[in-house]
């Protein structure tokens, strides 16, 4: 079940703006890696690189020394859950019905016991059982983000990719997923976050990525790259660092 | 009881021709028509996210319109004898209809295909072409057909399951028991995927452009080849969807059969109704479909409150 992932040299363009200008990591099976860097700075790229949605321009990425491109769209979209930033909600299905395509890479024809219960299964790990049958639009931001989750989840996937999980959350309910993501680390998952909170990457990761204008700005354990000074000249904005809680607070002028 | 009796074994008596010839022929060409209509509304519905979309959305009508103005013009396909007015060769204006319909699918496939086929660039060539189309036909209307080639356009229109032939119900038949209703079917739990985004499809192993693709064409040439051999009957696509899903709700695997189920029964009820109301005169069923779907769905958008459309 534990797997590793390891990117090299990727290269990604946008017309003339490079997205990813020769980024290399590696995370082991089992850790979590937080990606961070200020808008802009290659992030959901990235995410979308390892996901193999977006081909490189350049460069490789490896799941157990696997060439991705190689590897069955089918297959990897087993091996692989998303929790993308965004989801449509245009029409209203139901959260049975969301979890369900999660399921779509065992699905050949029609979903079958089996569906039915990894997706109750799913939504049980994220404590959203009684969601089932409400429409997503009736969902509350943090009820929703757990369901996405859970559809990722239904999935099985081995590796869980999550682009800003917490964003437009309160507090609770961002502790909630932090916790949620936690709790999957805890189940073998490989899970890679992009985030925008310092303080919460500090608290989940085993490993951060620091991104910076698509280049890698540091990487390595939370406590050797998120230092005051790494942060100012990444971000542009003073900072302390209390240890012993592991949180960052900026400095307002 | 001679009715059953005629059904199941046919004669040469006047009963028998009548049920087997006009009626079963009507009722069947309603079924498939309306499954198909309905179906189609749904998946494009869901494929371009867009509750208001349709296949008749690309333009499909204005299409079928011109080509039955060339036909008459160029054919000299229809006419009026006494106050009636007569397509002299139905088929041959069927074709023209169709071909056109063709050529206009192709045209916008072709455009949104360059701008990426996303959602977005195919409403926006939909609406380009369809245009186009409209002023072509008027610019023909205007300068080259009488008043009788007009009103012989507009009647054609009209939708009208009597116009269907054995041979042409036959055809429909096969594509939609082939390719139309097996398609939209086994595509049901992608329908979901997709309306989640394009980026959950991807990365679910279903390829958004593709899925968009072959439903556009599905659907556009099963709904072209029903409106050239039966006319125009756009509300369908757009009034079985919704019932459906405020039946059902907006899960495919239960709205695709459903609103395939609610399109046959709104057409065929509406061509009965439309045929009864003020016999022996006819509304076209195209009239009907709207006149009695359009109050049915507010009156179930009005009644569904907590399960209506929010933004």
């Amino acid at each position: 079940m534990v797997i590793e992932i390891s990117v090299r040299d990727v290269k990604v363009y946008y017309r003339s703006i490079k997205a990813l200008d020769g980024v290399s990591i590696s995370v082991n099976g089992g850790e979590v890696l937080s990606i961070l860097g200020p808008n802009g700075a290659g992030k959901s790229t990235l995410l979308k690189v390892i996901n193999g949605v977006l081909r490189p321009v350049m460069g490789v990425v490896y799941i157990d020394n696997k060439n991705l491109l190689k590897i069955p769209r089918r297959e990897l979209a087993r091996r692989i859950g998303i929790v993308p930033q965004r989801v449509h909600l245009a029409t209203l299905l139901s959260v049975y019905d969301f979890v369900m395509t999660g399921r779509r890479s065992y699905i050949n024809l029609f979903p079958t016991k089996i569906d039915e219960e990894k997706v109750y299964e799913a939504l049980k790990v994220v404590g959203a059982l009684e969601l089932a049958n409400r429409s997503l639009d009736e969902l509350s931001g943090g009820e929703l983000q757990r369901v996405v989750i859970a559809r990722a989840l239904a999935g099985e996937p081995e590796v869980l990719l999550l682009d800003e999980p917490t964003n437009n959350l309160d507090l609770k309910y961002q502790i909630e997923v932090l916790n949620l993501i936690r709790s999957l680390r805890s189940r073998g998952l490989t899970i890679i976050v992009a985030l925008h909170d310092l303080t919460q990457a500090f608290r989940i990761s085993d490993k951060v990525l620091l991104l910076k204008g698509g280049r890698v700005y540091a990487v390595g354990r939370p406590e050797e790259v998120l230092k005051p000074e790494v942060i100012f000249e990444v971000y542009g904005v003073p900072t302390i660092v209390i240890r012993e809680h592991k949180i960052i607070a900026p400095l307002f002028q | 009881m001679d009715v059953i009796r005629a059904l199941l074994m046919p004669s040469d008596d006047m009963l028998s021709t009548v049920i087997w010839d006009l009626r079963l022929r009507r009722v069947l060409a309603g079924i498939i028509i309306g499954a198909i209509l309905g179906g189609a509304g749904t998946a494009i519905q869901a494929c371009m996210r867009n509750p208001l979309a349709s296949p008749f959305t690309f333009g499909l009508s204005f299409a079928a319109s011109l080509g039955v103005a060339i036909a008459l013009l160029a054919l000299h396909g229809g006419g009026i004898q006494r106050y009636q007015i007569t397509i002299y060769n139905p088929f041959v204006v069927s074709m023209f209809a169709f071909i056109f319909s063709l050529i206009q699918v192709a045209l916008v496939l072709t455009l949104a295909y360059k701008a990426g086929l996303s959602a977005g660039s195919l409403v926006l060539s939909a609406i380009a072409t369809s245009f186009a189309y409209q002023a072509i036909l008027y610019l023909i209307q205007y300068f080259y057909l009488n008043e009788i080639m007009v009103s012989t356009v507009i009647f054609w229109t009209f939708g009208d399951l009597g116009r269907i032939s054995w041979l042409e119900l036959n055809i429909v038949s096969v594509v939609a028991f082939t390719i139309v209703i097996p398609y939209f079917t086994l595509r049901s739990l992608d329908y979901d995927l997709i309306l989640s985004g394009d980026e959950l499809a991807k990365s679910s192993g279903v390829s958004p452009q593709r899925l968009r693709l072959e439903t556009i064409i599905v659907a556009a040439l099963a709904t072209a080849l029903a409106t050239s051999f039966v006319g125009v009957i756009g509300f369908v696509c757009l009034a079985a969807p919704h019932v459906a899903r405020l039946i059902v709700g907006s899960g495919h695997r239960y709205l695709i059969p459903a609103s395939m189920l609610f399109g046959s029964i709104l057409l065929t009820s509406s061509d009965t109704i439309g045929r009864a109301i003020i016999a022996p005169t006819v509304i076209p069923v195209g009239i009907m479909t709207s006149l009695i779907g359009a109050p049915l769905l507010v009156y179930l958008l009005l009644g569904a409150r907590g399960r209506g459309y929010r933004d």
